[in-house]
């Protein structure tokens, strides 16, 4: 990856780092839930950019973030999240500049649409799905109710199956997406890391 | 900052990368910022990887998706995902979908759904039919009150406000006659079962039957906890009774929620409860008789702490004679 010339050398501290999750920290979230709730969202923006190493950018813009906290002392001009948004746009801006490459050329995009077929061989494919019924199993009965029940099917039998469920826990249909989209984005992680140890 | 309104088709816009550039860059702010965008966008990106790997998405956006969305790793490991997901969920559904579907506590839209099914002529001759029961059930009601006195039930079941641990079951449970007064039929009280501690291997809990004219009937049990019960109880269910309820008693009352769940003796679960509160020492749950023939099952009961990590609390198991 191509960083900022400027301060590129900087390395963030133990201290910084403490006062950059106690910025981050909110009434309802702390202890570091922020900053991954923070970083996450900043992976998902650089990725939506195409950038190709969106982790690392996020990991660079919330450097950046806590640099500017440990020579401020504080930072209360912007809330955290819009802060470290202005500053995720000049990393993105800068990513842009140093690397041109980063478009995406014609021909990898058709590669990378020939390539979306068959993506996964038949080996990952079923070490994926050993991984996520291991992880299926981690979550409690209700969870899984809701998670199977909630994306099981196609078309119409999907949409019944979803108004069954908010009737039976009693949510409206849009708290129960938001409920089974934040139980899938659980088992997605616990998948990753599944993966992850078994490669 | 200013409240932003958006459509899902905004938001699908936005992933496909379809989306005008300043547009998008507010967009890019909320998906930072704003909590219950980033959830909506979430919510809205998964429906639209499950259209793709359904074959549900169309051109345009079927080409925006594999030329824009499928460019980068990390989505296309959020397809893989999903593809996934479906396979796992197929397996489990059928599990889970019976527990659903035998809900009939909860199945507010049966009805509709099933109206709306049929063609513009069925309905209203279906809206004709239940005109009619309606019509006779009116009627039915307008005379059944003037004669109260001689008004009676036939072949309802006599309260049983003992539980008899028996040796000669079945001789003498005659269903004699009850004479109900239709004014009163709600507030007619039945005193609790009273369960006495036996010896006898198969201790035979006799119902308190609440018999009621065109409305379930209902039949109660107080079952033993588990840690009480040395043999096998067994419940007898009258055949015209449509519902039963059961009293579980709890150890103790430690749990935030609890659920119960009726299963069969190969351990499919045939019913579960919704999530309760108990701050009695006992749960109540009610589920339809025709969930049970006589056979042996338990009712499990699971306590949700405030982790919400469920711990089984104990299996209540019995065997229920339907006479």
């Amino acid at each position: 990856m191509q960083k900022t010339n400027l301060k590129k050398n900087w390395l963030i501290s133990e201290n910084a780092f403490g006062a950059l999750l106690k910025w981050l920290d909110t009434e309802k979230k702390s202890d570091g839930e922020c900053y991954l709730e923070i970083h996450e969202r900043l992976v998902n923006y650089f990725d939506r950019k195409n950038c190709q190493n969106p982790d690392e950018l996020a990991d660079e813009t919330l450097n950046r973030v806590a640099r500017r906290l440990e020579e401020e002392g504080k930072l209360e001009s912007q809330t955290p999240a819009k802060y470290c948004y202005i500053t995720a746009k000049f990393v993105f801006l800068e990513n842009l500049r140093n690397k041109d490459k980063h478009n995406v050329s014609i021909d990898e995009t058709v590669e990378n649409k020939l390539f979306s077929k068959t993506f996964d061989d038949k080996t990952e494919k079923e070490k994926r799905l050993n991984c996520l019924e291991i992880c299926a199993e981690t979550l409690d009965f209700v969870n899984r109710e809701i998670i199977f029940g909630y994306y099981y099917g196609e078309e119409r039998i999907k949409i019944e199956n979803r108004r069954k469920l908010a009737s039976k826990f009693e949510l409206s249909i849009n708290a129960l997406s938001i409920r089974a989209c934040r139980i899938r984005e659980k088992l997605h992680i616990c998948v990753v890391k599944c993966l992850e140890k078994n490669n | 900052m200013k409240t932003v309104t958006y459509k899902k088709e905004d938001l699908d816009d936005y992933l496909l990368g379809n989306m005008p550039e300043n547009d998008a860059n507010l967009f890019d702010e909320l998906s930072i910022t704003d909590d219950e965008f980033v959830a909506d966008l979430k919510s809205v990106e998964a429906d639209l990887v499950d259209a793709y790997i359904n074959g549900e998405l169309k051109n345009p956006s079927l080409e925006k998706f594999e030329t824009n969305y499928l460019v980068s790793p990390l989505r296309r490991e959020k397809v893989e995902f999903a593809r996934a997901l479906q396979v796992v969920a197929e397996k489990n559904f059928a599990k889970t979908s019976e527990v659903i579907e035998k809900d009939t506590s909860r199945s507010d839209f049966a009805f509709w759904d099933f109206f709306n099914n049929f063609n513009s002529m069925l309905r209203l001759g279906f809206a004709a039919l239940m005109i009619a029961v309606v019509g006779i059930f009116g009627w039915f009601l307008v005379n059944i009150n003037k004669p109260i006195e001689q008004v009676k039930v036939e072949d309802t079941p006599t309260p049983q406000p003992t539980i008899q641990p028996t040796q000669t079951p079945n001789t003498n449970q005659s269903t004699p006659t009850a004479t109900i007064s239709p004014k009163n039929v709600n507030a007619e009280k039945t005193p609790e079962p009273k369960i006495t501690p036996t010896n006898s291997p198969t201790p035979k809990i006799e119902p308190t039957v609440k018999p009621i004219q065109n409305v379930p009937t209902l039949a109660t049990f107080m079952l033993l906890s588990p840690s009480r019960s040395t043999s096998l109880q067994t419940i007898s269910i009258p055949t015209k009774t449509t519902d039963v309820a059961f009293g579980l008693p709890l150890e103790s009352v430690d749990f935030k929620n609890y659920r119960v769940f009726l299963k069969n003796e190969s351990g499919k679960i045939l019913w579960q409860s919704g999530k309760m509160t108990s701050k009695k020492s006992a749960l109540s749950v009610r589920f339809p008789a025709k969930l049970l023939q006589s056979n042996i099952y338990l009712l499990a009961v699971v306590g949700i702490g405030e982790d919400n990590q469920p711990e089984n609390l104990g299996n209540y198991s019995f065997r229920s004679v339907i006479k």
